[in-house]
């Protein structure tokens, strides 16, 4: 099964908390059961790590492909791990992923929360944001449609 | 500088969770409440001793003792009901009294006292029995949107609250109704008609009001306002302590809470709520066409899903709107009484069986006669002349006469026909819900730890994980912290 651990454009946004909440559990609790539904999950945001066994193995877990499937004129920017949709990149930070905003490929376009983590998300092509597709604080899946760029 | 109420183990509770929080939750935030800061904590009602003593089988007088251990720095306070005290009939002075010092003799400091028709007559006794037991008192001023209820209107009811030697007048907008622009006025003219009494302000967040009406309260001066931490505020309920603390702040009247302990409150009572199976609601936005939907009838949001569920199940769920346009004409025929108990079921089930009937009046229920003789006290604007002839059917009454019909003691009787009790609060609780209930309050068996009793995060973590099915194995890793677990299974 496909390991996740893509903390490639990891940029830590917001210091990790350097004490268990009862809300950073809350947080694992559902990331967990969310992970559940692969067979084996390792998450890597920021300095945190999470990783998930299965008692059962059920080789139907299937994991969508790994390069952004697009319509020919657009990117799809996926999810790069498991974690809470931002459409910010900071918390009092101005939304980002935003529809009609022109972008450049380092541009950030959101970001994947853990724990009151960010990691940001960047464009990768250049273009125009034509479509958002994950909702703000909507749970993500590691290569999960987050928005949609229509090249320039 | 203003102060702060906490309403975090009455209203949150009881405006978001059908009042169904249990000793042990608040006893496990309680080093937290106890240090914030707050002016006073509310801890308890009559929805609270009543929900208590029937669906969580507490004695609700021990978790009264045990919450004045757990907070020995805070002023609790206590809500009173008018004459319903904590039960539903209306009870004598002799009830007030008793209950009163059972109250400070379980440590109670404040009371708060309203009457849902702003009839004074029922609850002047309240206060002088309150200082006369050594407790301190607020007179609450209940808020309602309507022609009768203007500035003027309230500014001399707060003025003869003062009259009976309240220790303050507090406002309270449980409706959600009341805009910054009334805040300021209403307030305002209040202010200036009790002098030197500190003055409170109350405001549910229903309506995505209350932020505005408290920023125009300090303003005016307000003493005190009133907050619930985070998980228990919003919704129907009062808005979040941080919240209005960061609009002091921005104000220029900085609180002086402890941030921190209120932050691991909200924190722990978040887990609170996800054990308890509670949602955390967001605050409220305005919407204009909402408002004046709701500014009609004022019928509380619980008692409107209510009705949704009966009529449905009559099949004339397509004649809702029917029913809340019909309950706008039925609340004014009354007086415009305040949509709060038993008011609010008054104004709602004549408006449905006018509905349902096809004729207006043509059942009226006896609470409603009551209510139209007067046993109740009188509403802010007389009730409509032609409604009160057909209540009452040419039947000619004797007027009712509050203040003798109160001097008349009942407990004497009660304890000869119904005792002997183990205490005075064993008689009390008797006296509000039945010996029924109270045998089974005592036979539950559920035992109130005298000490909080709470998991830390992680053991909360790894208890929560392992109720998880189909797992294997958990890492949890960051600086300075891991956590590894493989389960064994059978």
């Amino acid at each position: 099964m496909k390991p996740i651990d893509k903390p490639a454009a990891a940029a830590l946004v917001v210091r990790a908390p350097d004490r268990l909440t009862y809300q950073d559990v809350l947080q694992i609790v559902e990331l967990v059961r969310a992970a559940l539904r692969f067979e084996r999950v390792d998450v890597q945001l920021g300095e945190l790590r999470i990783s998930v066994e299965r008692a059962d193995v059920s080789p139907a877990a299937a994991v969508g492909a790994k390069a952004a499937a697009s319509a020919q004129d657009t990117t799809t920017v996926l999810a790069p791990g498991l974690g809470y949709f931002r459409r910010a990149a900071a918390p009092e930070g101005p939304v980002l992923a935003l529809v009609g905003r022109m972008l450049a490929p380092d541009d950030i376009i959101g970001a994947i929360e853990v724990m009151r983590q960010r990691t940001e998300v960047r464009a990768g092509v250049a273009g125009e944001l034509v479509e958002v597709l994950a909702e703000e604080g909507a749970l993500v899946e590691f290569d999960q449609p987050l928005v949609r760029i229509r090249h320039r | 500088m203003v102060g702060f109420v906490d309403e975090t183990f009455r209203d949150g509770p009881q405006s978001l969770w059908a009042t169904r929080m249990r000793t042990a939750t608040m006893l496990g935030g309680a080093e937290w409440v106890n240090r914030a800061g707050f002016n006073k904590v509310c801890v308890t009602s009559g929805a609270a001793f009543e929900t208590a003593v029937r669906f969580l089988g507490e004695n609700p007088w021990d978790r009264l003792r045990l919450l004045r251990a757990h907070l020995p720095d805070a002023n609790l306070e206590v809500l009173i009901r008018s004459r319903n005290l904590f039960g539903w009939a209306q009870y004598p002075d002799d009830v007030v009294e008793l209950l009163f010092r059972c109250l400070r003799d379980t440590g109670t400091d404040w009371l708060k006292v309203f009457d849902g028709l702003n009839d004074f007559r029922n609850i002047a006794a309240h206060f002088a029995i309150a200082r006369h037991v050594g407790l301190k008192s607020a007179g609450m001023i209940a808020f309602s949107l309507s022609p009768v209820h203007t500035d003027r209107y309230f500014a001399g009811k707060a003025a003869e609250l003062v009259g009976y030697g309240v220790d303050t007048v507090m406002v309270a907008d449980a409706s959600g109704l009341m805009t910054a622009e009334r805040s300021r006025s209403m307030l305002g003219a209040i202010k200036a008609a009790i002098g030197d009494v500190p003055l409170e302000f109350y405001a549910h967040h229903s309506m995505g009001l209350a932020h505005e009406a408290y920023r125009e309260a300090i303003g005016v001066g307000a003493a005190t306002l009133t907050v619930a931490s985070r998980p228990l505020a919003n919704g129907e309920s009062v808005p979040a302590t941080r919240d209005i603390a960061a609009i002091a702040r921005s104000v220029g009247a900085p609180a002086d809470l402890d941030i921190e302990a209120i932050e691991k409150l909200d924190d722990y009572l978040t887990w609170a709520a996800y054990q308890e199976g509670r949602p955390v609601p967001a605050p409220a936005k305005f919407h204009r066409k909402a408002y004046d939907a709701f500014a009609g009838h004022q019928i509380p949001g619980g008692m409107i899903s209510n009705f949704r569920n009966q009529l449905r199940e009559l099949g004339l769920i397509h004649r809702l709107r029917e029913v809340l346009e019909e309950a706008s004409r039925v609340r004014m025929e009354l007086g415009y009484p305040v949509m709060v108990t038993p008011f609010s079921q008054f104004v709602g089930v004549q408006a449905t069986m006018n509905v349902i009937q096809g004729e207006r009046y043509k059942t009226i229920p006896n609470e409603l006669v009551s209510f139209v003789r007067g046993t109740y006290g009188s509403p802010a604007a007389p009730i409509d002349q032609n409604v009160k002839d057909r209540v009452l059917n040419g039947a000619s009454l004797d007027p009712i006469n509050l203040v003798e019909q109160y001097a008349r003691p009942m407990l004497g009787e009660f304890a000869r026909t119904h005792g002997p009790f183990g205490s005075h609060e064993d008689l009390l609780l008797h006296l509000f819900y039945g010996r029924d209930h109270v045998a089974a309050m005592y036979a539950s068996g559920v035992v109130l730890e005298p000490k909080p009793v709470r998991d830390v995060p992680l053991a909360a973590l790894i208890k929560e994980l392992l109720k998880t099915p189909k797992l294997r194995s958990v890492r949890v890793e960051r600086p300075g912290a891991k956590l590894q677990m493989r389960l064994a299974r059978a």
